[in-house]
């Protein structure tokens, strides 16, 4: 195992005069995608259209668990307009399984792009209609008959685990798809020798999803001649979705086509949509014709996928009478719903972030991934580590709570310091920088929450009640694939990688291609904002071109934008091309100037020698000498320069241990720190946010807007899903909020105003000293939760990670919808 | 989910469920009914074709209706459809005794909606049964 090495240098190589000429990184320059964007301009998969294609409709089952009897797609099919019809029983017949991530017994999961003998969630595609339009294709579904004996449901989580639950996959023998245990320093000793013990029995963490503005959406044309298969889509992953696409249409890897331009939003949960671009490319082939669908809301709720729900069992924390907590020890549920698909990787994901922000040293948590008759989950905005961080700092608010100690002296006493960084965890991870004591300050200073405290005292008995809350979080960014290898040692992956094409065009333009599907986050601007300091051009002048095309090859197996890693990934990909095509701007330039490099200035796309301005060669120029006239250049100088460049980023990793499960999981931290401020009525439950800080810390921030932008986002996220989002189902297994009538999203009037700061600590480990932020980390969800526990005080513990007005009402009122916790303190002289 | 209510008609009770229990008579005014088909066996069940709208526009429904008296003034009608993606199941009861020469009619439906109709269904589905068994009651008394 190799420990990262300190890049050099840990800032970005800009201008070679920065006393005359500005660099944009760090400026909060404009987002160059929104002069398309806000004028309606952009070009989303619905937008694409292709000459006699045709429109798919998916049947879903109305059932969470039934064996498929018969499907009759015969009154459809004789539909005048209806081009093709796919059933289970033809995948079965025309593809392979999907391989699986997970080792046995969950890796003989047999999972096809369509239900094949048997459902396993409401809303599973069970056949596919292609017709001439979308509505026929709709109505052709509604004739399709299909006969199901309903067998039952297994909806509960900690039910599913049992011994006799239902069974999903008779192939697996039970729901239980993975199971992991962690076990570092010594949780049995600490507890024995703790001066306090708390223990709390069931804490949960909901089910709750992102809501991209644009669903999933494909149009596939499997072209027979060509024997290619075009695929526009908005999977966020391409070449991630390849792995699974090409063995099971048994095709070439280079047979998939990937495209897209713009993506309204994905969060995570377009990376698994390869199941139903499976389904569109065998409609195509069927038919001989391109194939579009483009997902209903009501569809991609109940049938695309959610963020994984979690239950944390019999969670005992062993405490120092100063209030240190020397770890804890839990048992996880991870309810991953239908399917494993991206699972069980949240088995190991979360242990990037085992100790949270915390010094904790002995840590045990056994880990289940649990399949339930629900929709399958997919790897949601702060997949895996915002659960588990949400249990550290519930452990922390209810030991603050239990022992009657102050939460925030209890969290600086535990946090690492910021002279430890980087720091260590005992599962082996390298945190990268962090200041988490001046952060947590900085953000109550912007709440004031002394004032707040004092005004909390003045409202006791007013009938209203003050909560403060404080959620420390992590974004842990940049993951190395070999962490895979602890889940499965079998996978044959470690590292990453991300590929950038940066080249000089025959007019002398700069332009970018990436690889990293960007959804929204501005990779466009920042990307070039740091070529064009590499380059002496305004980013105006660079044109990053969007969205993902196979056929430009600028990708590697794990591109995209996934786990916060494009300001390290994607642009160290772009800078190495950057600094690789002034290179050759820089060997032209001195030969034909007849210049030593050092001389040489790079400014507004010209190359000039200092002090002698007149001596220069525009872009312009380089680009004629070297694509129009190269017998004009020294046949060794010909020879040498391309002004097109690839370059792979790769950070430094070593392949994790799978016995130990211990290594370097991922690159960077990046950390939020949020306080809540929330009064509850207390006849009726409702909350209100008085008030909320973030201080995020992200490296080097690029874009300072853009950054602010993402944190802004992530948090009305989070508060959304602590008072307002849930996926809730009946113990039928039908999902009850499959509309944004029931599922409330959170829109301006929900947000309270947010104030912000950010506190730059550079990453020693990345290119440019900047780290990926845009998932948050679930910061909110903490926050809250630990300003209800502040305003409830010690008797119930905030046990559910959403809390709305009702669940707050019956906490205050009854006692009822939250958890408990007990102390066990050793006596004075014990020990 | 369970609706119940209450509805004075015109007609007497006997008339009322005359009209109830004679299956054409009762599709005749069961609103957003396109085809009627009987099954064999003579115990009164047919299928019809129904077609409730959501926000997709109409969905149609394949459906199964079985009569199940339960006394002289009562009725029940059981039924279960759906298409491929969609499930409807319910059970709806009548009751009904003279007053001011016509009924006083007190009825109960309750009702299962599965698939991805569940969610908007379970917030509309309701008030639309609600306004059918009112539809239905009203019909039949003004065509007894």
């Amino acid at each position: 195992m190799s420990t990262p090495t300190k890049t050099e240098p840990a800032h970005i190589t800009t201008w070679e005069r920065p006393e005359t000429n500005r660099p944009a990184v760090g400026e909060s320059v404009p987002r160059k995608e929104d002069r398309r964007l806000l004028k309606g301009e952009g070009m989303f998969t619905d937008d694409l259209w292709m000459n006699r294609m045709g429109h798919v409709h998916f049947v879903r089952s109305p059932h969470a668990h039934a064996l498929i009897r018969d499907v009759d797609v015969s009154r459809a099919a004789a539909l005048e307009g209806v081009y093709a019809t796919l059933t289970g029983e033809e995948v079965k017949q025309l593809t392979d399984r999907y391989p699986q991530i997970a080792p046995e017994p969950g890796g003989r999961i047999k999972d096809y792009c369509l239900a094949v003998d048997k459902v396993r969630y409401a809303g599973e595609p069970v056949a596919a209609v292609l017709a001439e339009t979308r509505e026929l294709a709709r109505d052709a579904a509604g004739l399709v008959e299909v006969d199901y004996e309903p067998l039952t449901p297994v909806v509960d989580t900690l039910a599913a685990a049992r011994d006799d639950a239902p069974v999903l996959h008779t192939e697996v023998g039970s729901n239980v798809g993975w199971h992991g245990s962690y076990d570092f320093g010594d949780i049995e000793w600490a507890l024995e020798n703790a001066d306090h013990v708390v223990r709390i029995p069931h804490l949960h963490f909901h089910r709750f999803s992102s809501t991209p503005l644009e669903c999933n959406a494909a149009l596939v044309n499997w072209e027979s001649g060509t024997e290619t298969i075009q695929i526009l889509s908005n999977n966020q992953m391409p070449q991630f979705a390849a792995l699974f696409i090409a063995p099971a249409l048994g095709v070439r890897s280079d047979q998939l086509i990937f495209k897209s331009q713009d993506i309204g939003g994905a969060f995570g949960l377009k990376l698994t949509s390869y199941t139903n671009i499976t389904a569109i490319a065998l409609l195509s082939r069927k038919a001989n014709r391109p194939a579009k669908w483009t997902e209903y809301r009501s569809e991609h709720l109940v049938g695309s996928c959610h963020g994984n729900e979690r239950t944390f069992v019999d969670t005992e924390v062993p405490v120092m009478a100063d209030g240190t907590i020397l770890g804890f020890k839990t048992s996880a549920y991870d309810d991953v719903g239908a399917f494993m698909r991206y699972e069980p990787l949240g088995g190991v994901i979360f242990s990037q972030v085992l100790p949270g922000c915390y010094r904790f040293q002995h840590l045990q948590v056994d880990y289940r991934t649990v399949l339930s008759n629900k929709t399958p989950v997919g790897p949601n905005r702060g997949y895996s580590r915002l659960q588990h961080l949400w249990l550290v700092e519930r452990i922390v608010d209810v030991v603050a709570s239990q022992l009657g100690l102050d939460p925030v002296e209890v969290r600086k006493r535990n946090y690492i310091r910021a002279d430890q960084f980087p720091y260590e965890t005992p599962n082996g991870c390298l945190y990268d920088s962090g200041d988490y004591h001046g952060a947590l300050d900085r953000a109550l200073e912007l709440v004031d929450y002394e004032g707040w405290r004092r005004r909390q005292r003045e409202a006791e008995g007013s009938g209203v009640r003050i909560g403060i809350g404080i959620g420390s979080t992590l974004d842990s960014g940049t993951s190395n694939f070999g962490q895979a290898r602890i889940i499965n040692k079998d996978l044959p992956y470690s590292g990453n990688g991300e590929a950038a094409i940066c080249k000089l065009d025959l007019g002398g333009e700069v332009s970018v291609a990436l690889g990293t599907v960007p959804q929204g986050q501005g990779h466009e601007t920042t990307t070039a904002q740091v070529v064009g300091d590499v380059l002496g051009l305004p980013p105006d002048d660079v044109w990053v071109q969007p969205g993902a095309d196979s056929a430009r090859n600028a990708y590697v197996a794990f591109s995209g934008t996934y786990a916060s890693q494009f300001a390290v990934t994607g642009i160290g990909a772009a800078l190495g091309a950057a600094r690789l095509l002034r290179d050759d701007l820089l060997a032209v330039a001195a030969v034909v100037l007849e210049a030593h490099g050092e001389e040489l200035l790079l400014h507004g796309g010209t190359v000039s020698v200092e002090g002698d301005e007149d001596r220069a060669l525009t872009f312009a120029e380089i680009a004629n000498l070297v694509y129009a006239n190269n017998a004009a250049l020294p046949p060794e100088l010909a020879d040498q320069v391309t002004l097109n460049h690839r370059y792979v980023y790769r950070p430094p990793f070593g392949v994790p241990d799978w016995r130990t499960k211990t290594g370097h999981l991922t690159l960077t931290y990046a950390s939020q720190f949020h306080v809540c401020v929330l009064a509850i009525e207390e006849a009726t439950g409702k909350t209100e946010v008085l008030d909320y800080a973030i201080v995020d810390e992200c490296g080097t921030p690029i874009n300072p807007q853009i950054v602010e932008g993402q944190v802004h986002g992530a948090a009305a996220h989070g508060i959304a899903a602590v008072l307002q989002e849930t996926l809730e189902y009946d113990e039928r297994g039908q999902l009850l909020n499959g509309t944004f009538w029931d599922y409330h999203v959170i829109s301006c009037p929900d947000t309270p105003m947010f104030k912000t700061d950010n506190l730059p600590m550079p990453s020693p480990f990345t290119p440019t000293g900047s780290k990926g932020m845009g998932e948050g980390g679930g910061g909110p969800l903490h926050a809250v939760c630990s300003a209800l526990q502040d305003a409830l005080g010690p008797d119930v513990v905030v046990a559910d990670s959403h809390n709305p007005t009702e669940r707050v009402w019956r906490m205050l009122a009854r006692g009822e919808g939250g958890g408990r916790a007990e102390v066990t303190s050793r006596e004075a002289g014990e020990r | 989910m369970r609706v119940a209510g209450t509805a004075a008609l015109d007609a007497p009770p006997a008339q009322v469920l005359a009209v109830l229990r004679d299956p054409r008579r009762f599709v005749a005014a069961l609103p957003n009914v396109d085809e009627l088909e009987f099954e064999p066996g003579g115990d009164g069940s047919f299928r019809a074709r129904i077609r409730p709208a959501i926000a997709l526009g109409e969905v149609p429904i394949e459906t199964v209706w079985r009569p199940r008296a339960l006394g002289d003034d009562s009725l029940a009608y059981a039924m279960e459809g759906g298409t491929g993606e969609h499930r409807v199941e319910l059970e709806a009861t009548v009751a009904l005794r003279h007053r001011d020469g016509g009924s006083a009619a007190e009825w109960v439906v309750c009702f299962e909606v599965s698939g991805t109709m569940r969610s908007a269904g379970q917030r509309t589905i309701a008030a639309i049964v609600a306004a059918q068994a009112e539809a239905v009651l009203s019909a039949a008394a003004t065509t007894a």
